[in-house]
């Protein structure tokens, strides 16, 4: 009975967030105007997005500044996949010999989004190999080093990627629904992952790689398959980015990638309720500011903010994140059912007030001063 | 000859530029183990304050470097204290988002404030015309820019190594609980440090302003971005690894340059990034690794 009640508590991690996106998508389906439901499935891409860099950062605690060029990579390899065969010709007319059977074939977007996903992944394991050797802070500026490689190519590799000009004609296929089944697919794709041996293996490498490497776990193996992972999660963004947008090289780049990070720290980096929780409040926050910057009308009040105001407001916001919560709003922890939080926070405060009582307070000596900012 | 000379001046004058880029990125790590993306934004900034006080003010030359140079310490040490401060005793992949997230907010600001668009301005003729040495001619701007690396390099290990202050910023950079301990003040040597750096930020902006004469809010992105990996192959920690890695980027730079043919030519970053990484995977510990260079797992 215990084990069951156990679960029950455990399935909340999974059931919260993916209950959360799907109340909001479908409500916004069912009763906002068209306008407001290509918002939402945007912003479902962008939680697809999150939630396959939180794959990979969140369990190994390797912030990637290298994500979104998998989200590239899958638009761009989608798109080639998915565009009518008569307009490829003028897309790509100097499309190298080796590769030009893939001019005469249009593939179901489906098995397009699949296969983008694969190519990013199959990509993301062989750079893998030399990047996920590193560790901290100089891996993520080396996947910084990865995102600009990566943009540079896209940007001048112009047989094969159309150069910075925009992609058109790509099948727009994506609407809200399919969207949001795709979004809740890497929602349980993230959580099968960090419940499986080998998301618990990377945490605990995430938490000590001296004991996780004296135990036999593998880092550089299990950061890779996580590497893997979130760029075929983030990839199918892109795919589905490519089925909702033109798009071009500066599509995904360091707005993109700032923009993801950010959601990913205001969340909370190390749960996915962190990850869902963060994209769904900033996404509600730049769309209020960004209709804000148009001329919004509260009652008789109209306001009007200038262009940028989103973006400034939203590297503000994560500034006083890291101050003041630097686990962000999630801190850390899995979802849990709401009346499990309640019932712990009233237990929490009767052992404050028993502690009060019995005068069981006790001083904590704060350790000595040592070197800061020194791991 | 003549064309490898001009060449490796030119390799010389690119590599002093990433040398300052990394050196003032470097000064602060070495002290607090902070990579600071914001710093390109000290010199995104100094670089408008240049371009307003002559171009828009119109200030004698002289008058706007010294406006430059006391608006970009200004900026760091305002930055330390606002941002840097509350963040320090958190660990290095924390800083580096912190200082991430002050980047981009100070780069949409200066859209906000000042437009998206180039503004232009008019640095004395000195700065665009060559000195002829024989055959050969060379941009007095190179001349210039290797000279004020030399000054800067100079005044700084002067500054280490002979002053008091200085002598305390390498003590506390070489182990800050035991410089703390005998004395040295945390607060005030991380401060000098990032005025150092806002002063290398002030040569910095200065030198990309007179190559390019304009700015806009992403002058400073791929400069900085090759500062840091002339930080990070140079040796995380050391300031003379610092120096020498933005010079060996700034020769690398000019060899790829020369030696792509012109239809690889505009792949140029991503080859050298993807050194870098190349590099980074033989040799972690950077050319000449400084005493707190990262442990790796």
């Amino acid at each position: 009975m215990s084990a069951l009640r156990t679960a029950w508590n455990q399935s909340a991690v999974l059931i919260v967030p993916a209950g959360l996106v799907a109340l909001v998508a479908v409500l916004c389906g069912l009763f906002a105007d068209g306008a407001t439901q290509s918002i939402v499935r945007s912003a479902l891409i962008e939680l697809i997005l999150v939630v396959g860099l939180y794959i990979y950062s969140g369990n190994s605690g390797i912030m990637s500044f290298g994500q979104t060029s998998f989200m590239a990579i899958g638009a761009y390899a989608s798109a080639l996949l998915t565009v009518p065969v008569m307009q490829k010709q003028f897309l790509w007319p100097d499309f190298p010999e080796a590769g030009s059977f893939l001019l005469q074939v249009q593939v179901h977007p489906v098995l397009a989004a699949l296969a983008a996903g694969v190519f990013a992944a199959v990509i993301a394991v062989i750079v893998g190999f030399p990047l996920m050797k590193m560790s901290g802070f100089q891996a993520s500026i080396a996947t910084l080093a990865l995102l600009i490689v990566i943009n540079v190519i896209i940007a001048n590799w112009k047989a094969v990627t159309h150069g910075t000009s925009t992609i058109i004609g790509v099948p727009p296929v994506a609407t809200l629904w399919n969207t949001l089944a795709v979004a809740e697919a890497a929602i349980v794709i993230a959580y099968l992952y960090q419940v499986s041996g080998r998301g618990l293996k990377l945490r605990a490498v995430r938490e000590d790689p001296h004991a996780a490497a004296a135990i036999g776990i593998s880092i550089v193996l299990e950061r890779i398959a996580a590497f893997g992972l979130s760029a075929f999660v983030v990839a199918i963004a892109g795919a589905l980015y490519a089925y909702t947008n033109p798009f071009s090289s500066d599509s995904f780049y360091l707005t993109l990638t700032f923009y993801s990070i950010a959601v990913l720290v205001i969340g909370g980096q190390f749960s996915l309720w962190g990850a869902v929780l963060g994209t769904t409040i900033v996404s509600t926050f730049t769309e209020l500011t960004r209709h804000a910057e148009t001329g919004m009308h509260i009652g008789p009040l109209e306001i009007v903010m200038p262009v940028g105001t989103t973006e400034v407001g939203l590297g503000i916001a994560m500034l006083l994140v890291l101050v003041i919560r630097p686990a962000g709003i999630a801190g850390g922890q899995e979802a849990s059912w709401p009346w499990l939080l309640l019932a712990r926070r009233r237990a929490r405060r009767l052992t404050d007030a028993a502690a009060s009582m019995g005068d069981l307070t006790t001083t904590r000596v704060s350790p000595p001063d040592g070197r800061p900012g020194a791991g | 000859m003549i064309t490898a000379i001009s060449y490796l001046i030119d390799a010389i004058s690119l590599g002093s530029l990433d040398a300052l880029i990394a050196l003032g990125i470097g000064v602060v790590f070495g002290l607090m183990g902070l990579v600071n993306f914001a710093y390109g934004d000290i010199i995104t900034l100094g670089a408008y304050t240049l371009v307003g006080t002559i171009a828009a003010l119109s200030f004698p030359f002289a008058a706007g470097i010294l406006v430059l140079v006391v608006v970009t310490v200004a900026i760091a040490l305002v930055m330390e204290r606002v941002a840097f401060r509350p963040v320090r005793e958190a660990d290095p992949t924390t800083m580096l988002i912190t200082s991430f997230a002050l980047s981009y907010t100070l780069q949409n600001l200066e859209i906000l404030v000042l437009g998206a668009r180039a503004k232009f301005v008019a640095l004395p003729p000195f700065f665009s015309s060559f000195t002829t040495l024989g055959p050969l001619q060379i941009p007095n701007l190179s001349l210039f820019v290797i000279g004020m690396t030399v000054v800067l390099l100079l005044g700084l290990r002067f500054f280490l190594k002979r002053t008091s202050l200085g002598v305390q910023m390498s003590a506390a950079a070489a182990d800050f609980a035991m410089a703390r301990l005998l004395g040295v003040r945390a607060n005030r040597v991380i401060a000098i440090a990032f005025g150092i750096s806002g002063l290398f930020a002030a040569a910095a902006s200065f030198a990309l302003v007179a190559q390019l004469g304009q700015v806009n809010p992403t002058l400073s992105v791929l400069p900085v971005l090759i500062g840091f990996a002339g930080v990070i192959i140079g040796g995380l920690g050391s300031l003379a690894g610092a120096t020498l890695g933005g010079f060996a980027l700034g020769f690398l730079t000019t060899i790829l340059q020369a030696v792509l043919p012109a239809s690889l030519s505009q792949f140029r970053d991503a080859v050298l990034f993807t050194l870098v990484i190349a590099f980074l995977l033989v040799r972690p510990q950077g050319l000449l690794p400084g005493r707190s260079s990262v442990e790796r797992v």
